[in-house]
């Protein structure tokens, strides 16, 4: 049955991904996008607005939607922890400064693009070890979700500061950071987010140790899994993914937290299911976040973060009051 | 499986929680392990089972030192429930138990078939497409130990259990059904170690009672041997009388008010 339900939502993914090439401040009738997608040209600003600008965008909402939500997933069963969502505790903001950083030196020295999504990497990867260890010490999954509370904070603070300190146009806009957006979006940034695609097949071929691993640490190394490589394993994936998600788009938040709880609620837990579920329904929602996000404000553009946000923040609180007294809080 | 547990200690933060302890396991008995709160019970299972380093002596479980046995190894021979499993993902049972099959490298279909067998040994077939955190304490529970038994199903000529309270959260006639299985089990070679707080389940099913009492090794033997109202004295400081009962080899223990 979840087979079925998986390809159900792949084709719906398929019909929302034409779709979405449509709209947007110029509307482009669907016979007119068939046409141009098997080569005929109608007009050559359309076909420059679909081919240079919505394909490649639609291409990024979906990889960027896949990794951030796969991550989630992942993190939720390293912890067995239901709110790990990689923005939530701070793994994005950290990802954020340490880009944001390089961009600005970067701009000083000249240094090449590339490896805006290399430091965000690096960002994430410390402060996902900044929480662990914070969590570690004090013990709880609540000390957890606190220190990620508070390196958002100070990473997004860090963000800000070095957004006035810098002359560089790109930095400028704090929103991008902060709030997400995929207005960026061009074939180079798609190829640099096809890298999610090697993280969630490993994701995947982890799946049975991610299984394992819910029922506990110490159950998982009875069933023979060395749990401490394991969980650097999907620490370092993690932060890749959500690393080159922040270079590319900005901080998304909420995706890494809904999705793989959708796809729980309808699929099951096993994570054989919960991985590409996870992929399908991330890269779904951000691309129909994205189409709602160039659409409600058209010609302007709002930021799809604002858009996760307003969805993600109350099924957020839903989270917290369905699940009281489980969490430890 | 034999094991045999020589001058065994256990310390944590100076504090030793198990001291010189020697015993042995004949293959395919039951060995009760009975005691206080806090005598070292848990802490002899997981020392036994390689899971936590000794601080001193060694385990032999046929011929072969726990401790250096691969956690592959390990999850091959041993099934070991803990005392409580937090699960709080949506996993139907079916799902959990077929968890049991993970350190196999058997087929699908083989495993599917030990699911099965196990599903209907520990009574699950109705329950068994349910989700796991709808389950009452008890369910859990047998669910909990039917992913441990799909663990060695297989390998049941040579294999050891380690359950930790296994009997908790189960009602009369699932104790009792528990105990036929693990007797069964025995029967084929499975050694099991099972902490149990009922010593009148001791009594019954026991081959060899372990009896601590402040990390050491008060008293080990057949169960009317170690279960005695001295013993029992010197380990928990309550009186218990023996009341005999059809079988005169299964007399019945009731603790006696002061």
């Amino acid at each position: 049955m979840p087979r079925i339900r998986l390809l159900i939502l792949l084709l719906i993914l398929a019909v929302v991904a034409i779709a979405s090439l449509g709209v947007g401040s110029a509307s482009i009738p669907m016979e007119e996008i068939f046409f141009t997608l098997i080569g005929e040209e109608y007009s050559s600003v359309h076909k420059m607005i679909v081919v240079d600008i919505r394909l490649p965008r639609m291409f990024l909402a979906i990889l960027v939607g896949a990794g951030v939500a796969t991550s989630g997933a992942a993190i939720q069963g390293l912890f067995r922890n239901p709110l790990a969502d990689p923005a939530l505790i701070g793994v994005s903001g950290g990802a954020a400064l340490f880009a944001a950083t390089y961009l600005v030196i970067g701009a000083e020295l000249g240094i090449a693009s590339a490896g805006i999504a290399a430091s965000a990497f690096v960002g994430g990867l410390l402060a996902t070890w900044l929480v662990l260890e914070v969590g570690r010490r004090g013990g709880t999954i609540s000390s957890m979700l606190l220190a990620g509370i508070a390196i958002n904070a100070v990473t997004l603070s860090g963000v800000g500061i070095l957004t006035y300190l810098s002359t560089d146009v790109e930095l400028r806009s704090v929103a991008f950071w902060a709030l997400g957006s995929l207005n960026g979006a061009d074939w180079h940034s798609v190829v640099i987010a096809t890298s999610v695609l090697p993280v969630i097949a490993i994701f995947l071929i982890r799946g049975e140790q991610l299984n394992a691993i819910t029922l506990g640490d110490r159950e998982a190394g009875h069933l023979g899994i060395s749990v401490a490589r394991l969980r650097i394993e999907i620490v370092v994936l993690t932060a890749l993914a959500t690393g080159i998600s922040v270079a590319l788009c900005g901080v998304i938040a909420f995706v890494g937290l809904v999705v793989p709880h959708l796809v729980r609620m309808s699929l099951g837990s096993n994570h054989h299911v919960v991985i590409p579920g996870s992929a399908v329904l991330g890269g779904l929602l951000l691309l129909l976040a994205d189409s709602l996000s160039r659409t409600l404000l058209s010609p302007a553009e709002l930021p799809v973060g604002i858009i996760t946000a307003l969805l993600g923040g109350p099924f957020f609180i839903y989270l917290i009051v369905r699940q009281k007294g489980r969490l430890g809080l | 499986m034999s094991i045999v547990i020589s001058n065994l200690s256990y310390v944590i933060d100076e504090s030793p929680l198990l001291q010189d302890i020697t015993v042995r396991v004949q293959s395919g008995s039951i060995v009760a392990v009975v005691g206080p709160n806090g005598s070292g019970k848990t802490s002899l299972l997981k020392v036994v089972n390689g899971e936590t380093a000794t601080s001193g002596g060694r385990v032999m479980v046929d011929d072969e030192d726990t401790h250096s046995l691969s956690l592959q190894q390990r999850a091959t021979r041993f099934g070991i429930l803990p005392q409580q499993a937090d699960l709080d993902f949506p996993f139907r049972v079916v799902e959990v138990v077929q968890m049991g099959r993970i350190p196999h490298q058997t087929s699908m279909r083989a495993n599917q078939a030990v699911v099965d067998e196990v599903i209907e040994e520990m009574r699950l077939q109705n329950i068994r497409d349910r989700v796991y955190l709808t389950l009452s304490g008890g369910e859990k529970q047998r669910v909990q130990i039917a992913r441990v038994l799909t663990q060695i199903w297989d390998a049941r000529e040579h294999a050891c259990l380690f359950l930790d309270e296994p009997t908790a959260a189960l009602d009369l006639s699932h104790q009792l059904a528990l105990f036929h299985t693990l007797e069964s089990i025995a029967g084929m070679g499975t050694t099991i170690m099972v902490v149990l707080h009922d010593v009148n389940l001791a009594l019954r099913f026991a081959h060899q009672v372990l009896l601590l009492s402040k990390g050491r090794l008060l008293t080990s033997g057949a169960p009317l041997d170690v279960l005695t109202p001295e013993k029992m004295r010197e380990a928990f400081e309550v009186d218990i009388e023996l009341f005999p009962t059809n079988d005169p080899a299964r007399p019945f223990i009731l603790t006696r008010n002061r």
